[in-house]
């Protein structure tokens, strides 16, 4: 660095507006095309079904199902019960 | 009586020098500002104490210093002299990004493209100021206010001159909630403030899925420079998003980046020897650095302003402000700006969308400034 060496032409020489713009404008164009086929994606994927259908595989996790939560609140709420009736004074 | 002589001229009292206890102090504020202010102390920590670690003069003959072949600083700086830590960084920010409200709307993408005008317009100013055009495109990145990027690439353009700019990116980024404020306020009405934003809709697993590899093809198609970076990026996502390699995901999002945040912050710290790091460039490199965070941030929010002219449904131009990628600390703040006008009106999540962008965004200006100035 020439220091302080304060010039306009500094930056003529270096072809520094060309270069940001042109950087500006590939930033723009890159995410713009990103924009873009984020956009279509929606309507792609009935493509990508076709091609690669969806498949439910052993990674996915298992929900749960209703029954299982209604067994678990039954058993959690009867063992409150009896801690409870325990701990209370024989009437 | 000699032995002891020469013992107590090897002692750092004796070749002290009063630019390294300077230094010392600044890394004493660093560490305060972090643990008082919870300003970025995931960062400030290990680089105010590296700091303090660094500014203790070397013994002659002893390697000690990360400038000392051989030493052990050196071998962890190595990390960061060759450009091997950042990457590592964005594996990680991959596996704990998720894209989802960008995917739900991609016209916010471009809010991240816009704050990158700070990148650019700093490497003019740069240039003005007389640094050579690889030192002026290295300043210019610190306005992408995104640390790894920062250090990436003045690592690759000029190395001299990475303690002060990974420095000043890493103070500015922590200040995010200081400098953003007021430049938003100024830039835009109340009733620009209070405009609520459209939910955004939910986003199948498989655009998640197909996002990071259709996304890294489009982006190092066009800047193949940026192929390191944004390849890790999206690596790290599709790590997360695949659901089928959990264990690395948590791996790359958990103890690799805290391992790798350590390391790097540590040595960068202690890479700012006083001899090395306080020169008249550096007051330049915090100046410029200070100026394109500016930048950027009014960059997105009159981007954001320039949308609406043609948009149905309005964005909230404070979401703008996030397109600088200092993730989340930006997104953040624009909640928080958002919150004081309207406390029902959220803005977090879609101020995520821009951020997110802008880490993309920076990430493809690197790439550019590193093919177009290397060569």
């Amino acid at each position: 660095m020439n220091h302080f060496a304060f010039s306009l032409q500094n930056v003529v020489d270096a072809n520094g507006v060309i270069i940001s713009v042109m950087g500006m404008l590939i930033v723009f164009s890159a995410l713009t095309v990103i924009a873009l086929f984020i956009a279509a994606l929606p309507k792609l994927l009935p493509l990508f079904d076709k091609i690669l259908p969806e498949e439910h595989h052993h990674h996915e996790a298992v929900p749960s199902r209703p029954a299982d939560h209604e067994q678990v609140l039954a058993a959690i709420g009867y063992a409150l019960f009896r801690k409870h009736a325990e701990t209370l004074p024989a009437e | 009586m000699n032995y002891f002589l020469n013992f107590l001229s090897t002692t750092a009292f004796a070749t002290m020098a009063w630019e390294n206890l300077l230094m010392i102090v600044i890394g004493i504020v660093f560490i305060t500002l972090a643990i008082r202010k919870d300003y970025e102390p995931l960062l400030l920590v290990p680089i105010g104490f590296g700091m303090i670690v660094g500014n203790i003069p070397s013994v002659a003959g002893m390697a000690l210093s990360v400038y000392d072949e051989g030493s052990v600083l050196s071998m962890i700086y190595f990390g960061v002299s060759q450009g091997l830590f950042p990457p590592l960084i964005f594996l990680g920010i991959g596996a704990m990004t998720d894209f989802s409200t960008m995917l739900s709307n991609p016209k916010l993408v471009l809010l991240g493209a816009a704050a990158q005008v700070g990148i650019f317009l700093t490497f003019i100013g740069a240039l003005y100021l007389g640094f050579n055009p690889a030192e002026s495109g290295a300043i210019g990145i610190i306005g992408g206010a995104d640390g790894p990027t920062a250090i990436f690439l003045s690592a690759k353009l000029a190395p001299h001159l990475l303690g002060s700019i990974a420095i000043a990116a890493y103070s500015y980024m922590a200040l995010v909630p200081v400098i953003q404020p007021p430049i938003m306020k100024l830039l835009t009405t109340r009733e620009e403030r209070l405009i609520r934003m459209k939910a955004p809709r939910t986003v199948s697993q498989r655009e998640k899925i197909i996002f990071p590899i259709v996304g890294f093809l489009i982006a190092c198609l066009i800047a193949p420079g940026a192929i390191v970076l944004v390849g890790m990026l999206f690596f790290g996502n599709l790590l997360k998003e695949s659901c089928v390699t959990e264990r690395l995901a948590n791996t790359a999002r958990n103890a690799m980046i805290d391992i790798v945040t350590i390391l790097l912050g540590f040595s960068v710290g202690a890479s700012t020897q006083a001899q090395t790091f306080l020169t008249p460039q550096s007051l330049l490199i915090f100046g410029l650095g200070a100026l394109s965070f500016c930048i950027a941030t009014a960059g997105g929010v009159l981007f954001a302003k320039f949308m609406n002219l043609f948009l149905k449904d309005k964005i909230n131009p404070l979401v703008g402000a996030a397109g600088v990628s200092a993730v989340p600390d930006s997104a953040r703040v624009v909640q928080m700006v958002g919150m004081k006008e309207d406390p029902q009106n959220f803005l977090l999540m879609h101020a995520m969308a821009p951020n997110v962008a802008g880490v993309l965004g920076s990430a493809i200006a690197a790439g550019i400034l590193w093919s177009v100035l290397v060569l």
